[in-house]
């Protein structure tokens, strides 16, 4: 047992390279991805500060009061909140990527488990890393991701061992992942695929055992979908969820036709991900076992379907391929140069273990990383990396201008720069329109995109809204317009990527420009 | 190409399939025709006129006599004279008939690869689906037809030692004429060359063969040289993809698989499925049918303009990875699949009878004559909807024929209706337009807020855009810009003092 102790294991080993590799590498882009991390830190301000769950007061929007947004994150938000009192930027990046980490380490320590050489659980997971890396944002999602591979070892010990105790352990994860993240029926998706898979096995092998086993598995789900119910909006909480799957709502038109992640994956600029998709059915082609398991055929090919639509699942089907495709392929190929390194290895204590998913040793590794890492900082400033917000990616001038020369009245922002004007503002409620998106009416939805749009109404809908300034992008159509406007408005201040425009005293949005008219 | 058709089994199928297709087709022709095809016509036209072939540009103000890359001189020819002749109804019928032989080709190799005849149906008929969005009447429509005859006369040489090989380079020469997709049949052979390296078969034989492929990938490579630029047209085709094209133009974009290439999206799942579920032992599969598969998928995943060679390639060789054993375990699924198969035979085995070949053949002549002189008043109609819509009327009307800006399609209705009039800012045609010129187009058509600084530069008198955004930005510019024409779908603006010069000649025409 002591012995134990000093002796490396392959799985820990991994575990530090991967974190190092995404602390030394990734910080950066992580860190100003994008603007959701900021207005959830300010969520989970505002849930620690009046001590409740459901935020039915709005804080953002000057355009509403009340606010009826089931959103699901209220633990995640408090976790980043928290974070970021005690350690600033520094301590949320890094729990972000030690949560990364840690959900690779689990994939890693399943393949492992199950018989998969090592060697080849790493290749695998180091190659399908990068659809997996498409979303390494500091963002509630990631949680998801943690649990959809818990998820999945859960289950698949169920099907291929039968061990019903960790099935137990379903309810109860599943509510923390309910109030964690509105992507929760996603385990629901990968509970569902191995039901059918096991079904169609029994009666394709016309073994009745397997399709009685089905039963206490749906009993189980059954058991963890009342489970989802325990969330501060009760049964509202998964429209949220199936607004998102569902096309007829239509303010979610505007997530599949405008926002990036919703959008198809471009293959095009990621000619590597076009290629580790073709290296994908090359290698199930060349070293397909001869029988596999349905149940990871129907999740793989699901994944990939979804995957392919919205870029977002792409990270999704990056960690479904880690997961089962190890288990589908058969690779004899024998390099001595790996056999070599293998014993080389060896010689260090560096050993793989069969140990269980939380190894004591696994935690300790997590707690030093991150004190060293997100409290102390110890690497800050090395390598470039900086726990701070890039001036290039968000509008930090123009909102310095306009923290400093306050604008009165209603404004009108653009998309992203929304989410930063919370940052800087709350607890003043400042945006007209912020990356929650869901948050905001369908009316209210329609009218942004018209007015950001330049559509016909737009100079109406200004005025019904009462705008006196603008915080646009100026590549956005009605920065451009307004160019020309110089009757009624005057731009304020002007930045490399954005501008602030003021409406002129006693002038309307309505007001003709006045031109010579010779008809 | 009657010895591909009478091998070994009947052709009964070849032929119904054909004029099922092209029936097919032609209920959907009013999706045959589009604006690129107008162009493509009048160059024909100009090549026949003037007697010689056209490299130099005729249409644009700012390349005016400047070379254009012109890799579609024959397709433009055969058009042009289908259109003289016939009109523009026998265009799209004649593009129906492409794309109906494709498919029946199609059909025809999964029945020489002895693939269960039902499974053939399934193949046919899913990618003559999923094909049908890019079933349009342009020059690279010829390239599903090149492709197919590719793949089986090479695989028949492969495997038989077929003397139609001999087809190939003159086939090659047309190709390299009518579209820039000819390079394809270069990877068709090397695939082939690659795949008989992993064959076990002696040694001698499969060297034997390997040279030949290899001599007639140089054949091919030579004579794709006979056109009018020589050799100079790999450097001109490659170079043009990979500078202009694929930043600029929406096909060469990734697929789009919320609108575009939605369904693509399920039938990659399905081949996915069912490799997953049923690919034979990898021994069995020969390699260059994998790699084939791979570079088509590959393709299409980069460019959606390779959404039919994905489709049509993945039909051909996916059936051919799969077996059934699996299922046929199973007792009433080995009951259908061996009635099945004996269907399959019977249905393929019986004796061919000559004039009942040839009353097919008929009947389909007589369709081809009669849909196109019925489909021509149709098209003319189609056409001129666009015209009344365009504006492209008013323009010709008005004779506004200064240097001006529109989007690339509705320049292809000016240079359909006012050539030689009126010049055009840009049009759908590749090989013409540099990458810095399709660079400041893309400033203006997506109005970037240096768009003023463009129309500046190249001296812009009017803009012809479509109602919306565009036209409600110019319209703040009221001081610069004078609309004179608005029908409801686009909005015609004259540069103010372009207005002044003109305004006693032209009529304004703005509904309200």
């Amino acid at each position: 047992m002591r012995g134990n102790v000093f002796k490396i294991y392959y799985s820990e080993l991994l575990f530090i390279l991967i974190f190092c590799f995404i602390y030394f590498t990734k910080t950066n882009s992580i860190l100003n991805s994008d603007t959701d991390l900021l207005w959830n830190i300010r969520q989970g301000d505002w849930i620690l500060e009046n001590k409740k769950l459901i935020m039915n007061k709005e804080i953002f929007t000057y355009l509403f009061d009340e606010n009826n947004w089931t959103y699901l994150s209220w633990i995640a938000n408090i976790i980043f909140s928290f974070l970021y009192k005690i350690g600033g930027f520094s301590a949320v990046i890094v729990f972000v990527e030690l949560l990364i980490t840690f959900t690779l380490y689990l994939v890693f320590k399943y393949l492992v488990n199950k018989k998969v050489n090592p060697f080849k659980a790493f290749f695998i997971i180091f190659l399908y890393s990068l659809y997996y890396m498409i979303h390494w944002l500091p963002r509630n999602v990631l949680f998801s991701y943690f649990f959809i591979v818990v998820w999945f070892i859960i289950i698949d010990a169920y099907y291929s061992e039968k061990d019903k105790k960790k099935l137990y352990f379903l309810p109860i994860l599943n509510i923390i992942w309910v109030n964690i993240h509105s992507s929760f029926l996603y385990g629901f998706i990968i509970g569902a695929m191995f039901l059918f898979g096991m079904i169609l096995e029994g009666l394709l092998e016309k073994n009745w055992e397997k399709i009685k086993e089905t039963k206490f598995l749906f009993f189980i789900g059954f058991i963890s979908f009342l489970t989802t119910f325990l969330n501060p909006f009760g049964w509202k909480g998964h429209l949220e969820f199936l607004n998102s799957f569902i096309y007829s709502k239509k303010s979610y038109e505007f997530f599949y036709s405008r926002i990036m992640e919703y959008l198809s994956f471009d293959f095009h600029g990621g000619i590597l991900f076009n290629l580790l998709f073709v290296i994908l059915i090359f290698l199930i082609l060349f070293y397909k076992k001869k029988k596999l398991n349905l149940p990871y055929i129907f999740l793989f090919v699901f994944w990939q379907n979804s995957g392919l639509k919205f870029s977002r699942h792409i990270a999704v089907f990056g960690l479904i391929i880690m997961l089962t495709l190890p288990q589908m392929i058969e690779i004899d190929i024998k390099f001595n140069w790996l056999i070599k390194f293998k014993k080389y290895l060896s010689k260090f204590n560096i050993f793989h273990s069969n140990s269980k998913y939380f190894d004591v040793r696994i935690f300790v590794v997590i707690v030093a990383l991150f004190f060293i890492f997100g409290i102390q900082k110890t690497f800050e400033n090395f390598n470039g990396i900086k726990m701070e917000i890039f001036n290039k990616r968000f509008p930090v001038a123009s909102t310095e201008y306009l923290k400093k020369n306050r604008i009165e009245g209603n404004g009108f922002n653009n998309y992203f720069a929304g989410g930063y004007l919370i940052w800087e503002f709350y607890p003043e409620k400042i945006v007209f329109m912020d990356p929650r998106a869901t948050v905001y009416p369908e009316e209210t939805l329609e009218s942004f995109y018209h007015i950001y749009d330049f559509g016909n109404y737009a100079f109406k809908l200004l005025e019904v809204y009462n705008i006196k300034w603008l915080f646009l992008s100026k590549e956005d159509f009605t920065a451009i317009a307004l160019r020309y406007r110089e009757d009624i408005v005057d731009i304020v201040y002007e930045e490399e990527q954005y501008v602030i425009y003021k409406l002129k005293e006693n002038k309307n949005w309505l007001d003709e420009k006045e031109v010579d008219i010779n008809e | 190409m009657s010895d591909i058709i009478k091998n070994k089994t009947n052709s009964y199928f070849m032929l119904i399939i054909l004029l099922l297709v092209f029936l097919f087709a032609i209920f959907n022709s009013l999706d045959l025709l589009n604006s690129p095809l107008l162009v493509h016509i009048r160059t024909g036209e100009w090549m026949l006129e003037n007697g010689k072939f056209l490299s130099k540009d005729i249409f644009s103000f700012e390349f005016q006599d400047k070379e254009w890359h012109n890799f579609y001189g024959l397709s433009q020819i055969i058009y042009a004279l289908i259109y003289l002749k016939l009109g523009i109804g026998a265009v799209c019928v004649f593009t129906a008939f492409k794309i109906a032989l494709t498919f029946s080709f199609l059909f025809y190799y999964l029945k020489y690869k002895k693939i269960n005849i039902f499974l053939n149906f399934i193949f046919l008929i899913l990618s003559i689906y999923l094909t049908l969005p890019q079933w349009i009447a342009v020059p690279y429509t010829f390239n599903f037809l090149f492709i197919v005859i590719f793949i089986i006369i090479t695989d028949k040489y492969y495997n038989e030692n077929s003397k139609y090989i001999y087809i190939l380079p003159f086939l090659q020469i047309l190709w390299s004429n009518i579209n820039t997709e000819f390079f394809y049949s270069y990877i068709i052979i090397i695939a082939y060359i690659i795949g008989n390296k992993f064959e076990i078969k002696e040694k001698e034989l499969k060297n034997n063969k390997r040279n030949k492929l290899f001599y007639l990938l140089l054949i091919l490579i030579i004579v794709t040289m006979i056109n009018p630029y020589t050799f100079k047209i790999f450097g001109s085709v490659f170079g043009y993809y990979f500078v202009v094209v694929r930043e600029r133009s929406n096909e060469w974009k990734s697929p789009d698989f919320h609108l575009f290439a939605k369904i693509i999206n399920n039938y990659i799942s399905f081949l996915l499925f069912m490799i997953l579920c049923f690919s034979k032992n990898i021994k069995k599969i020969p390699k260059q049918y994998i790699l084939l598969f791979l570079i088509s998928v590959l393709s299409f995943l980069y460019a959606q303009i390779h959404l039919s060679l994905f489709v049509i390639i993945s039909s051909m060789f996916v059936p051919l990875f799969l077996e059934f054993d699996y299922l046929e375990k199973i007792k009433f699924i080995s009951k259908i699949s061996k009635k099945l198969k004996y269907f399959s035979e019977v249905l393929l085995d019986k004796k061919e009878n000559i004039y009942l070949n040839l009353v097919v053949v008929s009947i389909f002549f007589l369709l081809f004559t009669f849909q196109s002189l019925k489909y021509n008043e149709i098209y003319n109609e189609e056409i001129s909807r666009w015209r009344r819509s365009s504006g492209a009327e008013y323009i010709k009307k008005n004779k506004i024929n200064e240097k001006g800006f529109h989007l690339a399609e509705l320049g292809d209705m000016l240079i359909w209706y006012n050539y030689p009039e009126t010049k055009v800012f840009i049009d759908s045609r590749q090989g013409v337009y540099s990458w810095d010129y399709m660079n400041d187009y893309g400033k203006l058509a997506l109005i970037k807020p240096e768009f003023e600084d463009v129309i500046k530069k190249y001296d812009i008198k009017w803009i012809f855009i479509p109602y919306g955004s565009y036209s409600n930005i110019i319209d703040q510019m009221s001081d610069k810009w004078k609309k004179v024409y608005f029908e409801g779908a686009n909005v015609i603006y004259l540069r103010k003092d372009y207005y002044e010069e003109i305004k006693d000649k032209i009529e304004i025409s703005v509904y309200r």
